[in-house]
């Protein structure tokens, strides 16, 4: 047979390279001579390795040729590695803000003695998204609830508390709103619906994610009882309640990772399908010695999608193939002393053993722990949750005044590597760490590979930092005093 | 009625908005004039192929062409994505030779759908298979030697998975 792929000429074999993702064109450049020299140096391969080192995907609503996009793709890496602010600095006062949220790039704000919401969607120069405001009054007074958004669904979800304090039984509804309008979700079938939790309380904290058409509320009382809602925003159909939850977040849409550490001896994720029954996966996570309780263990993940992007100006968004999850775990002593961890794990990791395991047989801390997390002593602020983008997770030390960038990407480490092309004052932690400090009964040994760069911002007072896609954010003095951009 | 007439001399009479979803012959017809009763010669296209480029343009008349100065950004994000409908689907199944001749007959005839259709099949063919594999699939011949093939292989070891 005659060589019919080679027989092309260049420029339909190049048609057929265009289609391709960078696996599969590095591989074609270890086919013969001529598919390597066509693909060797070309816009196109250098795109789409970069695409794949950065986490990000290409936008196919974009116009530009492929070295244009990767031109933007390499100033708007180096951008990052440099953190070069840009000049357009937006600071928001939030004075009389009282609950706020950051997700896909918005910022939302609401404002308790107005009623009002003010909507932002943070810039970025290097990417070309422009700085977006709108803002509208709801008729409810949420003073005692809470609200998240999404910007991939165009969803504000608020949910508040109607029943009176003391009442026997807390009855919450739930509205599901047009985040552009405030206006009831055309896709919602019913515009709010009705929780009631049959549980005496004074005060109640709210918990709310979502994850494309599901959403779950994990309800709290002061004195700790909690019960967590799962429904689906849709149909308005309650899923699942499950008490006892401390923690939780969305694995998939469908599947939610979560810790009840409530009433039981040992310390585990257990991973549940919203539409299955039992618990179908539990993770072990180490044990703290004796001594030492469990003040909190929280979990925190960008639950959802991008927004889907249709403007041709944007050459490139973040891919969200995989996500890091972020496990804050905060034991203290008899005395009140914490000593607070932070355990790392992509979500694939727990979407691996999940599809893996086997019905009641938990996995022990050292049969997964050591080898797919990375245990760092890092204090994240309990406060200013919103920072963990993609594989990425930013933290702040007032005291050094520095702040940090986790970035578990490890197809971005390796390439770094092998290409001996290291970022500027960053940290390449590869080997296994030890803890030192004997909080756990076990000695406690992770070593998934981490890059860790630090910087400076260039204001003073910085509380805490939060990070989207572009753009990291900076908390400064008192709470909700002011909150500063420099997008990236 | 349009006669167009193929490198191995066989002659094919079809509608004409059947023939002018190529573009080539489009611009054929459009500089000959409407009552030509001459056929259009096709030397690059033998007569399997062009029954089966027949075939597909026969599916597809009436839909509306790329427009003639389109800027690429239609063109682009088509070239972008790898679904294929389930009548193209069918319609490509073929053995390699008839793959690639339409793939050239596409090219030359200035198909652009076809011709998408074409480099998509090929792509997901080579989707997900290893060096090795891709040779084997498309008969080609390792000409590294086995110095310059580990050298390249080592470059690329980062993206594999581990």
């Amino acid at each position: 047979m005659k060589n019919k792929l080679l027989d092309l000429p260049t420029e339909l074999l190049d048609l057929v390279f265009q289609r391709l993702d960078f696996r599969s064109l590095l591989r074609c450049t270890q086919v013969c001579h001529r598919m390597h020299s066509i693909l060797e140096g070309s816009a196109l391969l250098q795109y789409q390795t970069k695409l794949a080192s950065t986490g990000k995907r290409d936008n196919p609503c974009c116009s530009w040729s492929t070295s244009v996009r990767l031109k933007k793709l390499e100033v708007y890496q180096e951008a990052w590695d440099n953190l070069r602010w840009s000049n357009n600095v937006l600071s928001f006062p939030v004075s009389n803000v009282s609950l706020w949220e950051l997700v896909g790039g918005v910022l939302a704000l609401y404002n308790v003695t107005q009623h009002s919401f003010r909507f932002i969607q943070l810039p970025s120069v290097h990417r070309g998204v422009d700085h977006r405001e709108w803002q509208f009054n709801l008729d409810i007074d949420i003073g005692r609830g809470d609200f998240t958004i999404d910007p991939s669904t165009d969803l504000m979800i608020v949910v508040n508390r109607v029943s009176a304090d003391n009442a026997v039984s807390a009855v919450f509804k739930t509205y599901f709103l047009s985040l552009t309008t405030g206006r009831p979700h055309t896709k919602a079938q019913s515009s709010e619906i009705q929780i009631e939790i049959p549980q005496l309380a004074e005060s109640w904290y709210h918990e709310i994610k979502v994850f494309d058409n599901h959403l779950a509320v994990l309800f709290t009382t002061d004195f700790g009882v909690t019960e967590l809602v799962v429904c689906s925003w849709n149909t308005g159909k309650v899923l699942k309640r499950l008490k006892n939850v401390m923690s939780f977040a969305f694995l998939t849409s469908t599947l939610i990772v979560l810790n009840d550490i409530v009433g039981r001896s040992d310390i585990a994720l257990e991973i549940i399908d919203v539409y299955d029954e039992p618990v179908s996966c539990c993770l072990h996570l180490p044990e703290p010695t004796l001594g030492y309780g469990i003040a909190d263990l929280e979990m925190v993940t960008e639950s959802p999608r991008a927004p889907i992007i249709q403007q041709s100006n944007i050459p490139f968004t973040a891919s969200l193939e995989d996500r890091l999850l972020v496990i804050n775990y905060r034991l203290e002593d008899s005395r009140s002393r914490e000593r607070n961890h932070a355990i790392f794990v992509p979500v694939s990791v727990l979407l691996n053993h999940h599809r893996r395991s086997q019905p009641n047989q938990p996995i022990p801390w050292t049969d997964w722990g050591p080898n797919d997390t990375r245990i760092l002593p890092v204090s994240f602020s309990g406060i200013w949750v919103c920072y963990v983008h993609g594989m990425r997770a930013s933290v702040y030390e007032p005291a050094k005044k520095v702040f940090q960038i986790f970035d578990f990407s490890q197809l971005g480490l390796a390439y770094d590597l092998v290409k001996g092309e290291k970022r500027p004052q960053t940290q390449y932690l590869t080997g296994r760490t030890v803890l030192l400090e004997s909080v756990f009964t076990e000695r406690t040994l992770s070593c998934l590979p981490v890059r860790i760069s630090t910087g400076t911002f260039p204001l003073e007072s910085v509380e805490a930092v939060m990070l989207t896609e572009d753009a990291l954010l900076a908390a400064t003095v008192s709470l909700f005093s002011d909150l500063f951009c420099p997008g990236l | 009625m349009i006669v167009l007439k193929t490198s191995d001399n066989e002659t094919f009479t079809v509608e004409r908005d059947v023939a002018e979803r190529s573009v080539l012959i489009k611009n054929m017809l459009d500089d000959i004039g409407e009552n030509s009763e001459q056929a259009i010669p096709l030397p690059n296209v033998n007569s399997s192929v062009l029954k089966k480029v027949l075939e597909y343009c026969e599916h597809h008349r009436g839909e509306p062409l790329p427009a003639a100065d389109a800027d690429t950004s239609q063109d682009d994000t088509r070239k972008r994505t790898t679904d294929i409908s389930e009548w193209d689907q069918k319609f490509i199944t073929v053995d390699q030779e008839m793959l690639f001749e339409i793939i050239l007959a596409a090219n030359y005839l200035d198909i652009k759908s076809l011709l998408d259709v074409g480099c998509k099949t090929v792509a997901n063919m080579i989707k997900g298979k290893t060096p090795e594999e891709i040779r084997k699939l498309f008969n080609i011949v390792n000409d590294f030697t086995p110095e310059e093939e580990a050298q390249i292989k080592k470059e690329n070891e980062w993206a594999e998975d581990r």
